[in-house]
């Protein structure tokens, strides 16, 4: 396997040393990396079937070449188990789509990246946290996958900080990592990829240009209507992407707002039309100014006092992750993007269900 | 004891992308502007088309996009109507990069483009322009911020800027 690989061979004198090095070439995030060593490299290849030199293609703005080899080089180095491989490649694969736009997302001064939620019975079987505590820390997945894809973003797509190619005016801490398993076990709904037409039996990798993280509690509603009333005025927050761009809007709901939803009989697009009907901007809060503003990027929405977030019920996505709680998160979005699911198939473009399927 | 690791630079795609040739002087030519929506860009593009055609240019055609963070849909079209184009004005991130990637496209079809950023989006989008196969595409700063400023003033800066984009537009006639 390893004679396929073209990639050059560096001789450095130890971890410290390759640490240096990453940091001289900007192929780093601020923290310590693996060092992509020949054995690694080949190892994190097992549960790939397809040529190291396959690309899945370029990466904006320096539009480098997502290759498989590059690709299991970037996974070792961020941490990866050989078996997260198929999901990271799924990813970049998902990021690289022209309706991503990720030439606006690695360019813009908007706190964005990708959303990385894995759905389907690989996500279980690698061990992808979708329960409690799935947007944050100690998962190794979770934290490893979200990595590689940033570290493709840094070291194929130029995306830096310095030099200033992504300009971000804050950062986002999910530009470290960002990565979770849809809770598939606790939705009342279909999963994600099935509402967008896959396989249950699938599993798929879905990427979403996410601007920011709006946690919001309600402990008291026991009845839908209630519960997503409260959820709709968190959804028409001011000053998001989506308000000047309209585009797509992410709303994860904890499983026990979903269960209060689901069980009550509505059905995601019940949820996406409450949503669109009640998520609205009061129009009467902003200045002349900021309207005028609006009026050249939403003019259908602006004359109207209360003011939708996207432009059609449908844009309203609706996931459910977490575990025990009750806190929803309201995920805008960049507005000029649209999130990507894309299947974990092998090399004949076969749909990959688990891992045996793949290790070659 | 010496580790080898792999290197995950990428290799760069072969650069397909060359300049447009630049027409001799601007007599006669049809001017395009490509607005990317941002607050103030069509005070400095209209004026600036002005301009050009007190200078001899015969026509100035206007596109403006709904939103700056992805790509124009007037590219074709401003190629095949225009004969030079201005593209902008990029204030920001994704804007700025978008206005770039409008121009050389129009690049690619064969008509010759500048882009306008405001300052802090200027060396970002030269990195840019050379990652994406054109060196030394011409692109120019206005002051920044662009959106709050009078009218006037953004006329003003237009004016500053008008020599070197007819220097970058068109070979001395």
């Amino acid at each position: 396997m390893t004679a396929t690989l073209t990639a050059e061979r560096i001789e450095v004198r130890d971890f410290d040393d390759f640490q240096a090095l990453a940091l001289r070439n900007t192929w780093q995030d601020g923290l310590p990396l693996v060092p992509p060593t020949e054995d690694r490299v080949a190892a994190m290849l097992t549960y790939c079937d397809r040529d190291p030199s396959y690309s899945y293609g370029t990466v904006a703005p320096f539009y480098g070449n997502a290759t498989v080899e590059k690709l299991a080089i970037i996974a070792v180095m961020a941490g990866c188990a050989p078996e997260y491989f198929p999901v990271v490649c799924a990813a970049v694969e998902a990021v690289v789509q022209p309706e991503f736009n990720l030439y606006g997302l690695q360019a813009t001064t908007s706190p964005v990246t990708p959303l990385v939620i894995v759905s389907g019975p690989l996500a279980d079987e690698i061990g992808v946290n979708g329960a409690d505590g799935a947007f944050g820390h100690g998962n190794v997945a979770n934290a490893t996958i979200g990595r590689a894809l940033r570290l493709v973003l840094v070291i194929l797509g130029g995306g830096t900080v310095e030099p200033q190619v992504d300009r971000s005016t804050h950062g986002f801490p999910g530009k470290y990592s960002f990565c979770a398993a849809e809770n598939t076990a606790a939705t009342p709904w279909d999963p994600f990829p099935v509402q967008r037409g896959f396989d249950r039996s699938s599993s798929t990798v879905s990427v979403f240009g996410v601007h920011g993280f709006h946690s919001m509690v309600d402990i008291v509603s026991d009845d839908a209507a209630d519960l997503m009333l409260t959820l709709s005025a968190g959804v028409a927050a001011t000053g998001t992407n989506n308000m000047t761009h309209g585009g797509e809007a992410l709303l994860v709901m904890c499983p026990e707002h979903a269960a209060i939803v689901g069980n009550s009989g509505w059905s995601v697009s019940d949820v996406q039309h409450f949503l669109f009907e009640h998520a609205r901007i009061d129009m009467t809060r902003l200045p002349e100014g900021f309207r005028t503003y609006l009026r050249s990027r939403r003019p259908k929405w602006v004359d109207q006092d209360r003011y939708p977030v996207v432009d059609r019920p449908e844009q309203h996505q609706i996931l459910v992750v977490g575990g025990t709680g009750i806190h929803s998160v309201y995920l805008p979005s960049f507005g000029s993007t649209m999130a990507v699911t894309r299947p974990i198939v092998d090399a004949g473009g076969n749909p990959v269900p688990t891992l045996a399927a793949l290790r070659s | 004891m010496p580790i080898t690791v792999l290197s995950p630079a990428p290799s760069r795609l072969e650069s397909t992308r060359t300049g447009a040739p630049r027409p001799e002087g601007l007599g006669g030519l049809t001017v395009g502007l490509l607005d990317n929506n941002k607050p103030g860009a069509s005070i400095i593009l209209t004026h600036l088309g002005e301009l050009l055609r007190q200078r001899g240019a015969a026509d100035v055609k206007y596109w403006c996009k709904a939103h700056p963070s992805g790509p124009s849909p007037y590219v074709a079209e401003a190629a095949k109507q225009a004969d030079i184009v201005i593209s902008g004005v990029g204030d920001c991130g994704s804007c700025s990069s978008w206005s770039l990637r409008d121009a050389l496209d129009v690049e690619a079809h064969g008509r010759p483009t500048v882009t306008l950023v405001s300052t802090p989006f200027l060396a970002k989008t030269r990195i840019e322009a050379d990652a994406i196969g054109l060196a030394g595409a011409p692109i120019f700063a206005v002051e920044h911020p662009m959106a709050t400023r009078s009218d006037a003033d953004l006329r003003t800066e237009a004016e500053s800027l008008l020599g070197a984009i007819v220097t970058s537009l068109v070979r001395a006639g």
